[in-house]
């Protein structure tokens, strides 16, 4: 270790205020600078013995040029910030060699690190890194005086030197405070994000002093280790962990510097600082490393000044000099940025009715579903939403499920809109996104509810053939899930109902026996599963009395009532339907009074009051007929009649569906 | 000849004395088995991951494995080759990262025969598989005796692959990917000894794409013409496509066809919202936009990569630096003092780039270990 200082720069800026002020004025056009105070360490040495004793009127500093005035020269140093980055890499790729002891290292790092925090004073502090596989920091910066002791280490053996040494050096450093940056290495670096000459051009603009020592013999002895196994024993080859991205060395095997060496030293040197090589009889040390640099902090001076006639922002090459004696080298640091301030951006306001894509994605994120839903409803193309939402890509890149989920709800308008190509659009759209919601390795429980609302949104469009397609998806992935199973039968049902969609009606007007077969077997696929027996016998009865099979529908109401019924929806809709077939085969009072059972279940319903009128015609009772008429039009209630969603299938779940789904995205 | 014998039995010798087992005696493999086979799954672990004498832990469950099994009866002999076979995974993977492979080159043989020249020839490497490797084989042959594949096995060989990909050796899933290249690549001749096992798991489970791409996984570092096949193949399995686009990507990265590199990159988004393959997809086209000195797509991409999985480290250098390098500093510290504070650290996907399934291990070992407390 040679004398050579190391120089801090710690740039004071005022914050909030100024930064205030500066947003105010173009920082190109002002004098008027957002720093207050800078201070600037200078090392003078005359050759290797510190110069001392030096007043402000002995320097001339400049600030991009221009001559500033000193205002004090202080020969006491400033508090000190130290960064020590250890290196744990190993070879990961080594023939044959022998792992770590993860207790000897922790102990000997421990005790390097005590050996340092000695020289220290109690208002300076630590911070410990370490390099290996990934950045490790061991501490955050802690006041010397109450050091922990290491308890985490990880030895994972890939080295991550320049990823660490950036980490280092990206650090903001606290007025009147400076930053050490003491980086131990092995010289080797196999898996960083960011290499050497990027390292440089931080450690260039950096606040930081960075001092590098190199530990070239660990390398020596490594190579040797591998060349002796290679040579003499045939073990050229890993005997583990064979991956090593790439291997980027600082030294050659005669110790030459490499491109990397040299840019990493160049790096250190404009910090003020050195890379510490190993001389002819002495190896750098962390320890002896800082002691140097400490022992030069003592006898440095901090001039300080306020930057006048240079303006603010950007770069400030800073030069300092002793111009009365020849002889002494001064050393500092080449410079400091001093930020343009970014106007804060604006935060995002959620409008009450969301519109363009990003206010409907901004108030998602929040959870703001209402304004999300009163957005979507007002939505005047939705098919352009659905194109503007594929271009952005997903919103929540770490919540994939999110957007999944956000999907459904974006492209429910258009599921519902009068336009084919629209509707075709969102059926493509939906195809891709049944893709991108697989679990890479099995269907999971998110996925289930994915394809349950998606199903309820289409059962509800009442577009069986658009609909059939993601039932069979949704089945091939969960073939055992009962509300698929009905789904199926339901879309299959809806076929005939609607009738425009496939050929399913025969002459007679009434569906032909395969479409007969068809919605039989799927129903009774349902019925044979527990959660969805209900609802299956009851639409099969329903569909068996429309194609007249009265007695078997009846059947399947007796079926479908046999137990309980929790669903409202269900219990009303087989009461209303009991009172159609009982109608039908001309059991009027049974009839009647299942009417009344429905409307016991929804008071409001009007189908079963009018099924109800037109019983009581067909018995004679005129009067209470009217009697019921003069209700049916004066009551103003609320209830939603069930049956007027009947065709839609279980869209009558989509809201539960959707919340649960949202639920799971969280 | 004779010295390179005395110094590998020297070396041998004193490996075996430095790591020999320890006064107390660990416990037995039965002994650990019935720990394992009663649901405490961790403290097994745990004694796996100490000093373990991996070679004599297999020699015990060759030799008594087959007696655990058969203990417990025919009723629960599913479940105890289950438990013997998820133990011998957790096993290999504790000791995998210590020891997997020996490839030795050997002298040269040399020929003297009356009247002619001597002549020389350097005969190929000679393979030794150490013992997680075959702790893995051990287990897939027992379960391979089954002749129908259960769901449990596909389970099982999802998360043998994952040990297996972690070992980060292709070797042992396809079979020496240095052939043809010479002794110096490290081209082996007892080929014999191959275990390749994904050979043995393909035709069980014909239809899980995950085994066909680490085919192509295993071969992307020397034989890429296959391992480009394998990729477009898979391009547009729903499972893995996405996953084979973004290697794809990565390998022509590597071979700096990087136009054709951020196509296929760009293409992987499309196929998938696995985090894990998003961010590398993203991580890879950051780099691609470096090369090509573009670098304001360089720091988007990173962006997004940072996004995609917050905090990852080499994302988040990456975009760092580019930001520091533009001057603004104030989102440099911030972007490095999220990442360092960062509690637990985020698996990286970048440096688990080659671990590939490796990231499922929880959720695979999870599912096996419920089957077998079942």
């Amino acid at each position: 270790m040679t004398g050579r200082a190391g120089l801090v720069l710690t740039v004071l800026a005022v914050g909030a205020a100024l930064l205030r002020g500066h947003a105010q004025t173009p920082p190109a056009q002002t004098f008027r600078t957002g720093i207050e105070l800078v201070i600037v360490d200078v090392s003078v040495r005359d050759h290797s013995r510190a110069v001392t004793g030096l007043r402000a009127e002995d320097f001339v500093l400049t600030d991009n040029g221009v001559r500033q005035r000193i205002e004090s020269v202080e020969a006491t140093a400033v508090p000190i910030d130290l960064t020590l980055v250890v290196d744990l890499s190993g070879n990961p790729a080594g023939v044959w060699n022998t792992r770590p002891s993860l207790a000897r290292t922790t102990a000997a790092i421990q005790a390097e690190v005590s050996e340092v925090a000695k020289m220290l004073r109690p208002d300076d502090r630590i911070r410990l890194l370490a390099i290996d596989t990934r950045v490790q920091q061991v501490w955050a910066m802690q006041p010397v005086a109450s050091l922990p002791a290491i308890t985490r280490l990880e030895i994972d053996g890939m080295a991550a030197l320049y990823d660490t040494l950036a980490a280092a050096l990206l650090q903001p450093v606290e007025p009147a405070r400076r930053h050490v940056v003491i980086a131990r290495t092995k010289g080797l670096d196999t898996i960083s994000s960011i290499d050497a000459g990027a390292v440089r051009a931080i450690a260039e603009r950096s606040d930081a002093l960075l001092h590098v020592v190199a530990m070239e013999t660990a390398l020596d002895n490594d190579m040797a280790l591998r060349g002796f196994q290679c040579q003499f024993m045939g073990f050229c080859w890993p005997t583990r962990r064979s991956w090593t991205p790439f291997e980027h060395r600082l030294f050659g095997p005669v110790h030459q510097m490499l491109p990397d060496g040299e840019a990493l030293a160049g790096g250190a040197e404009a910090t003020g600082g050195v890379l510490h090589k190993a001389a002819m009889l002495s190896v750098p040390t962390l320890t002896s490393t800082f002691r140097t640099v400490f022992d030069d902090f003592r006898s440095s001076y901090v001039l300080r000044y306020t930057p006048r006639e240079v303006p603010a922002g950007g770069w400030h090459t800073i030069e300092v000099r002793v111009p009365g004696f020849r002889s002494y080298i001064v050393r500092s640091r080449r410079g400091y940025l001093v930020e343009e301030p970014a106007p804060a951006p604006a935060p995002a306001v959620i409008p009450k009715i969301p519109r363009t894509l990003g206010e409907l994605t901004t108030a998602y994120g929040r959870e703001a579903y209402r304004q999300v839903m009163a957005g979507l409803r007002e939505a005047r193309d939705p098919e352009r939403l659905l194109r503007d939402f594929e271009r952005a890509g997903n919103p929540w890149p770490a919540a994939p499920r999110r957007e999944a989920a956000f999907a459904l709800e974006v492209a429910e308008p258009a599921i519902f809109s009068t336009r084919r190509e629209t509707r075709e659009t969102v059926y493509e759209f939906l195809s891709r996104f049944s893709r991108l919601v697989r679990h890479p390795l099995e269907p999971d429980l998110f996925e289930r509810y994915w394809h349950f609302t998606l199903l309820t949104l289409l059962e509800g469009s009442i577009r069986p053939a658009a609909a059939e397609a993601f039932v069979e998806r949704a089945l091939e992935r969960f073939p055992d899930e009962p509300r698929f199973v009905l789904s199926r039968a339901i879309v299959t049902d809806q076929r005939w109902a609607t009738r425009v969609e496939g050929p399913v009606t025969g002459a007679d007007g009434l569906p032909t026996p395969a479409h007969v077969e068809a919605v039989r077997s799927r129903y009774a696929a349902a019925i044979a599963l527990r959660d969805t027996a209900i609802e299956a016998n009851i639409r099969l009865a329903w569909f068996l009395h429309r194609i007249e099979r009265h007695d078997d529908a009846l059947a399947h109401l007796s079926a479908g009532g046999a137990q309980p019924i929790a669903d409202p929806t269900l219990r009303y809709l087989r009461q209303l339907f009991l009172g159609h077939v009982l109608g039908a085969l001309g059991r009027h009072d049974e009839a009647m009074e299942a009417y009344r059972g429905a409307l016991g279940v929804v008071p409001g319903a009007q189908s079963p009051r009018v099924a109800l009128m037109n019983a009581l015609v067909m018995r004679g009772d005129h009067a209470g007929a009217e009697a019921l008429a003069q209700q049916v039009q004066l009551d103003a209630s609320d209830d939603l009649d069930p049956w007027w969603m009947y065709w839609q299938g279980q869209y009558r779940l989509n809201s539960l569906a959707m919340t649960r789904l949202r639920e799971l995205s969280r | 000849m004779f010295l390179r014998r005395v110094l590998v039995l020297s070396f041998v010798l004193a490996t075996c004395l430095a790591g020999g087992p320890t006064a107390g005696g660990p416990a037995s493999v039965v002994e650990l088995l019935d720990r394992y086979l009663a649901g405490r799954f961790d403290a097994v672990v745990e004694e796996l991951s100490g000093e373990v004498d991996y070679g004599d832990l297999l020699k015990q469950l060759r030799r008594d494995g087959p007696g655990w099994i058969a203990a417990g009866g025919s009723e629960d002999r599913a479940r105890r080759e289950l438990a013997a076979a998820t133990f011998a995974l957790e096993a290999a993977r504790a000791g995998e990262w210590r020891e997997w492979k020996l490839t030795q080159m050997q002298s040269q043989v040399c020929v003297v025969d009356s009247g002619t020249d001597p002549w020389c020839y350097q005969p190929l490497n000679v393979l030794y598989w150490k013992a997680p490797p075959l702790l893995i084989e051990w287990a897939c042959d027992l379960l391979r005796r089954q002749e129908t594949p259960t769901a449990i096995e596909r389970w099982w060989q999802l998360a043998a692959l994952a040990v297996a990909q972690r070992s980060e050796d292709p070797q042992f899933l396809v079979g020496d990917t240095k052939i043809g290249l010479g002794v110096l690549a490290g081209e082996i001749g007892n080929t014999q000894d191959e275990i390749k096992h994904l050979d043995h798991v393909i035709p069980r489970f014909p239809k899980e794409m995950r085994f066909v791409l680490a085919q192509g996984i295993a071969r992307d570092r020397d034989w890429t013409d296959d391992a480009v096949q394998v990729y477009r193949a898979l391009e547009n399995h729903p499972d893995v496509g996405g996953e084979a686009m973004m290697r794809l990507g990565a390998m022509q990265l590597r071979q700096r066809q990087v136009s054709d590199a951020v196509k296929s990159l760009e293409r992987a988004e499309t196929l998938t919202r696995d985090p894990y393959v998003v961010f590398l997809a993203r991580y890879f086209k950051g780099r691609a936009f470096e090369r090509q000195r573009h670098a304001r797509e360089a720091e988007g991409a990173y962006r997004g990569a940072a996004a995609a999985v917050p905090h990852a480290q080499s994302a988040t250098m990456a975009l760092a630096s580019l930001v520091f390098q533009d001057g603004r500093r104030t989102e440099a510290h911030a972007l490095i003092r999220g990442m360092l504070a960062a509690s637990p650290p985020p698996a990286d996907p970048w440096r688990a780039y080659v671990h590939a399934d490796d990231r499922f291990w929880p959720q695979l070992v999870g599912r096996l270990r419920a089957e077998i407390v079942r």
